[in-house]
């Protein structure tokens, strides 16, 4: 294996973090603020962090924010807060490298837990555990709420635990920030799937559904069901349960490895494989620019050796002599599609073949939830809310995280919980006094 | 896991329970009614007003009225404010109409402490006695005393002319005493020898509190293309009195020798940027603090982060009340002549986060007792022998605890 440590800067020292606070203008209506998805108050925490508050910093990151150092590792904050940051006079604050530093010292120092409300006698069930769900879930218990959460898996997290490589986000820091929102009060049964939501739903005054996408989009190609052949997703999985019981991996790759995708997964993938060893190659259909993936994971990607070949579309899988072949076909940019990124359209149909040990697919991922009955989705099976109060089609039912959007970051999973939550409470303070 | 606690920052000052011990001073921040509603709104504690006085004895203000000691700051950094002169007046607003806000603000914001600061000459006892009246009949709580403005007003008579003059301090603080329904704060100037001689003064003639310091009459500096000081108003400056982080300690000993000596509650001014500023303060004897430059600077903001870390020190001492605290530092304070003249330290510095910058070794060659020696690592060895421990390594390492004394 690969040292992992070089995916993650060190830690930043006390003085590090008071200094680089220091610097930080103060903006009026800090732009920062505005790239947050969840509203982070990003010029309070770190003025805190400056006047040596480091325990009254993470409380206020947590205001908006319980997933503080989570998100902290994970964010792609160079496209998000510090992105925004006043640069004309210097270089970027470094929010991320702080907040990680805040939520690292409550960790060592005892976690501080936000007050909660009374009880208000009213209970929500929370299907799925992961950033949407958490966020929800500690927003509702500060709101005096009776919360439970009901997770498929054997662990909490979501994707937290199940999908995101511990290179770049540490099982240590997701572990401890469920056990915060156990301490605020939520209820996290494990192991507990969902079978028809109407008689679930019977259970609770409201309900928060925060199941993440994990449908696999299918690729519709010629030999796409060739032993060899996995979906990124399952095998960036299979390594996490590895890690969470200490047992070797189910899904074991040869020496080269061909990844499909150019999304985070992707590159999630790519990375795990370069870690295990592997010869990794990128192979994305549009451009580097079109990436969804963050550029931050792109560059690291790159700089651990990973090769890219963008616009290269795959044609069928097969096998050769043993080994697994994939055959692309050139692209160019064409008008813009839906998504408002040039569609790739193929220059020949010949196609170039390239030989690989084992190929891990990433071309993006929908959502199911079959105990649905009657909550209206969208064609790729997202739950369709309303994006003030994160209501679905049916009254007192709320979604959001990739459930709703189909993957973007954690932090939009957190805002999305939080804002439900907020829904939640106006939902049933209203129906309460209807009654 | 931490229990989420609620810390009671009340505290009570002349008979009056304060929601917080956070004051704006009398200063720009609270130069209208409307700003001082806004900084209640902000959760602020309480407030002075601006310095009112009659309308006859106002003066027009200059432009411009700032200066300050800033360093510049690597290329990379903002400019950092060590000090902020100024040349404002008091007030150049009406009187009538700052009677009628003070009215409305009382109305709205009945649990914030709400001071009217008011000015009148010292010979002048008939204008004094006219505006404690009209400030107590408008719904003040208290008043302060303006004996210590140093620009502008000492040369009518008033301000910092009373506070230099103990006589004038008594003098004037019982005429007030005479006329008062509420209580009276004297506000005493540092630019006095020894400012315990007119808080002893005032507190003699009947005052109820004394607030301390008002600014520090200084010269911010020359610009050196036109060659006048600053600030420069038109080709002419003048004096103007200093804030901001670089009176701290001038402050705190005043605070400190006013708590020690006389019995009296005392409002803490001076330098106050953060939480940890305000803690000092009332650990040397202040009941509560006022603040205006950091304000100047961040807005009325600053009370969120000024209560979070304020309530975070009492609970890591396990304080319930502000009254737990307040003069608890006074009894480490005693002549240099009581203080242990048998044990010793010595410097002792920590290889692992030295940066090998060698400051030390520069300052203990030249200014020290050469008791410092950077071997070819650049790592300082500490000759303990000559070393006296005065601690000046430890002042201009640029590491948090890398340098530190230990026991000899």
């Amino acid at each position: 294996m690969k040292n992992a440590d070089n995916y993650l800067p060190p830690l930043m020292s006390a003085q590090e973090a008071v200094v680089e606070a220091s610097r930080c203008l103060s903006c009026a209506d800090a732009p920062c603020r505005q790239g947050c998805p969840a509203a982070n108050d990003i010029v309070k925490f770190i003025r805190q962090i400056a006047q040596r508050n480091f325990r009254g910093a993470i409380k206020t990151v947590r205001e908006s924010n319980v997933l503080a150092g989570t998100c902290a590792l994970i964010c792609p904050v160079g496209e998000l807060c510090e992105f925004r940051c006043t640069t004309k006079l210097q270089k970027p604050i470094a929010i991320g490298a702080l907040q990680r530093f805040v939520a690292e010292y409550d960790r060592q120092h005892g976690m501080s837990l936000l007050p909660v409300k009374e009880p208000n006698g009213f209970s929500v069930g929370i299907i799925g555990s992961g950033p949407a769900g958490l966020s929800a879930a500690f927003e509702l218990c500060r709101l005096g709420y009776d919360v439970e959460i009901h997770e498929a898996e054997d662990l909490p997290g979501g994707i937290l635990t199940y999908g995101i490589p511990s290179y770049r986000l540490s099982p240590e820091m997701v572990k401890d920030e469920i056990e915060y929102v156990k301490a605020m009060g939520a209820k996290i049964i494990t192991g507990s799937k969902i079978g028809k939501l109407a008689e679930f739903s019977e259970k609770y005054d409201a309900i928060f559904i925060g199941i993440g996408a994990y449908r696999a989009t299918p690729l519709c190609i010629e030999g796409a069901d060739i032993d060899g052949v996995y979906q990124a997703a399952s095998f960036l999985k299979d390594r996490r349960i590895a890690e969470l019981h200490g047992k070797p991996p189910m899904i074991n790759l040869g020496r080269n490895v061909i990844v499909i995708g150019g999304g985070n997964t992707a590159i999630d993938a790519a990375q795990s494989a370069r870690l295990a060893g592997c010869e990794v190659e990128i192979f994305y259909r549009r451009s580097e620019n079109d990436m969804p993936a963050f550029k931050s994971e792109i560059q690291s990607a790159k700089k651990n050796g990973v090769r890219f070949h963008f616009n290269h579309m795959p044609l069928r899988f097969s096998v050769t002599g043993g080994r697994l072949v994939v055959t692309f076909a050139k692209t160019m940019p064409g008008s813009p599609d839906d998504t408002g990124r040039p569609a790739p359209i193929m220059i020949d149909s010949s196609g170039e073949d390239y030989e690989a040990d084992n190929i891990l697919l990433a071309i993006g991922q929908e959502a199911t939830f079959e105990g649905n009955c009657g909550i209206a989705t969208d064609s790729r099976g997202l739950i369709i809310v309303d994006k003030e109060t994160g209501a679905t089609s049916m009254p007192g039912v709320f979604a959001g995280g990739d459930a709703i959007n189909g993957g973007a970051t954690a932090v939009q999973a957190v805002a999305d919980g939080r804002c439900a939550a907020l829904g939640i409470d106006k939902f049933i303070t209203e129906n309460r006094q209807s009654r | 896991m931490r229990m989420a606690t609620q810390t009671n920052l009340s505290v009570r000052f002349c008979g009056f329970e304060m929601a917080n011990p956070f004051i704006l001073s009398s200063a720009p921040p609270t130069g209208t009614g409307e700003m001082i509603k806004q900084a209640f709104e902000a959760g602020w504690g309480g407030a002075v007003t601006k310095t009112l006085a009659h309308d006859r004895d106002l003066l027009a203000n200059v432009t411009p009225r700032l200066a300050s000691l800033s360093f510049a700051g690597r290329s990379d950094e903002a400019k950092k404010l060590y000090g902020l002169e100024n040349i404002e007046l008091i007030t150049d607003r009406p009187l009538d109409i700052w009677l009628k806000e003070i009215g409305d603000i009382k109305t709205q914001f009945p649990r914030q402490l709400l001071v009217a600061s008011i000015m009148a000459g010292g010979n002048d006892r008939v204008g004094w006695q006219e505006l404690v009246r009209m400030c107590q009949n408008a719904g003040a709580d208290m008043l302060e005393l303006n004996f210590s403005c140093p620009h502008g007003m000492p040369e009518k008579g008033m301000g910092m002319a009373i506070g230099q003059d103990p006589e004038v301090t008594a003098r004037v603080t019982d005429w007030v005493k005479s006329v008062s329904t509420i209580p009276v704060i004297a506000k005493m100037t540092p630019n006095i020898a020894d400012i315990r001689v007119p808080a002893k003064a005032a507190v003699k003639a009947g005052a109820d509190a004394i607030s301390a310091i008002n600014t520090v009459a200084v010269i911010a500096g020359v610009d050196l293309e036109t060659l006048a000081p600053l600030p420069n108003v038109f080709g002419k400056s003048t004096h103007g009195g200093y804030s901001g982080p670089a009176i701290k300690p001038i402050a705190l000993k005043a605070v400190a020798g006013i708590s020690l000596d006389l019995q009296v509650q005392v409002s803490g001014i001076g330098g106050i940027e953060t939480w940890s500023d305000a803690v000092e303060f009332i650990l040397l004897g202040a009941t509560n603090v006022q603040l205006c430059t950091a304000v100047m600077f961040h807005g009325f903001g600053i009370i969120e982060e000024l209560k979070d870390g304020f309530a975070g020190f009492m609970e890591d001492h396990g304080f319930t009340r502000i009254e737990e605290f307040i003069g608890k530092s006074l009894p480490f304070l005693t002549d240099h002549i009581n203080l242990d003249r048998e044990r010793k330290m010595i410097s002792q510095i920590d290889e692992a986060t030295c940066v090998k910058c060698d400051r030390c070794v520069i300052s203990c060659r030249d200014a020290g007792y050469q008791a410092l020696t950077a071997g070819p690592d650049r790592i300082p060895k500490v000759d303990r022998n000559r070393c006296t421990g005065c601690s000046l390594c430890v002042q201009v390492c640029p590491v948090w605890d890398c340098a530190k004394l230990v026991a000899a």
